[in-house]
């Protein structure tokens, strides 16, 4: 009993210190941003939405990097990551914090499927709009195609979490195809990585930060074009869903 | 009055798209409650049928009508009203 409640108390001490040191850090880091933005713009080729998400990718490899003793990230299967070219990345979601591991893909010009309540967000909305992050509930698929089409020819990758909500108990969801179709039709290769130990840093359900262990792993990419013409997106999704399961044992 | 080819393309969409077993299918049965899909199921369900159908759905244009499919009756409902509206058949 007492040993629980001082488990608590410092849990809810640790919370404390992290929001106010993610607090500074985010600070930190936009004011770097604002002078650097020049830098942002001339990389994002003037495009402001470019701009954002590079901004976004430095920050979650920022926060990630800067929190390690309390997030400590394995991160493997780099050589996998396209040398050239847009790609499809498809992960699993155990995690809010789970997009911030994205950073460390050295990749941060990517463009997030997003469902639609996180654009009704206050500030976050804006900045995902202005981001080019896609609204997959809201756009039709023909739309969404021509954004993710537009977006590789300026070899944007996209990224979607493909099980579309966390899971709740660890194990891996059923996946959705719409990622399979969008990479299909867009000729993308899907890259999958396979975050595990996320849900230790913030399960759902849980207002609390505990220390983790992640393993953010990049797996071979997928080429889509090798598959059967007939039903390609549904086999393709079918096939990256066995690669996680195996990887996850399950 | 539902045509069986437009009820056997729902069915064969609804378990190559979703993994479900065609035993559990039957006009009565809920999307949601029965069969466990959500809202981004129905995105995907929608781009399955316009690909298995032949037909464009407008998801602004069409929100109130797919907002009221609730079961798998309706949903042959909607399926085939698109049908006849467009003049092609499943």
């Amino acid at each position: 009993m007492l040993g629980s409640a001082i488990h608590w108390v410092l849990l809810c001490g640790l919370n404390v210190i992290c929001v106010a040191y993610a607090v500074l850090l985010t600070f930190i880091f936009e004011l770097y941003f604002a002078c650097f933005l020049p830098l942002f713009l001339v990389l994002g080729k003037g495009r402001l939405d470019d701009a954002l998400r590079y901004h976004n990718g430095y920050y979650g490899a920022f926060m990630v990097c800067l929190f390690r003793p309390i997030i400590r990230v394995r991160r493997r299967g780099m050589e996998h990551l396209p040398t050239r070219g847009p790609v499809m990345m498809v992960t699993n979601h155990r995690s809010l914090f789970d997009i911030f591991f994205f950073g460390l893909t050295q990749q941060p010009n990517v463009a997030v499927l997003v469902r639609s309540w996180p654009f009704r967000l206050p500030v976050l909305g804006r900045f995902m709009r202005g981001a080019g992050y896609i609204d997959i509930e809201r756009l039709s698929f023909d739309k969404t195609s021509e954004l993710i089409r537009q977006l590789s020819s300026r070899r944007v990758s996209a990224l979607c979490f493909v099980e579309g909500h966390r899971s709740r108990d660890g194990r891996l969801q059923r996946f959705r195809s719409g990622a399979f179709r969008l990479a299909v039709e867009c000729y993308l290769p899907v890259l999958p990585v396979c975050v595990t130990g996320s849900e230790q840093l913030c399960a759902p359900g849980s207002r609390l930060i505990r220390p983790a262990s992640i393993d953010f792993l990049i797996l071979s990419p997928v080429e889509t074009a090798s598959f059967p013409a007939e039903k390609r997106a549904l086999k393709v999704r079918r096939h990256v869903e066995n690669i996680f399961r195996e990887q996850l044992g399950e | 009055m539902v045509d069986q080819a437009i009820i056997e393309v729902v069915h064969q969409t609804l378990v190559e798209e979703f993994e479900l077993s065609a035993a559990d299918l039957s006009a009565a049965v809920s999307l949601y409650e029965d069969l466990g899909l959500d809202s981004l199921d129905s995105v995907d369900l929608v781009v399955a049928l316009e690909r298995a159908v032949g037909f464009k759905i407008d998801r602004v244009a069409d929100e109130e009508r797919i907002r009221q499919v609730r079961t798998l009756e309706d949903l042959y409902g909607f399926v085939q009203a698109k049908v006849n509206s467009s003049g092609k058949q499943a």
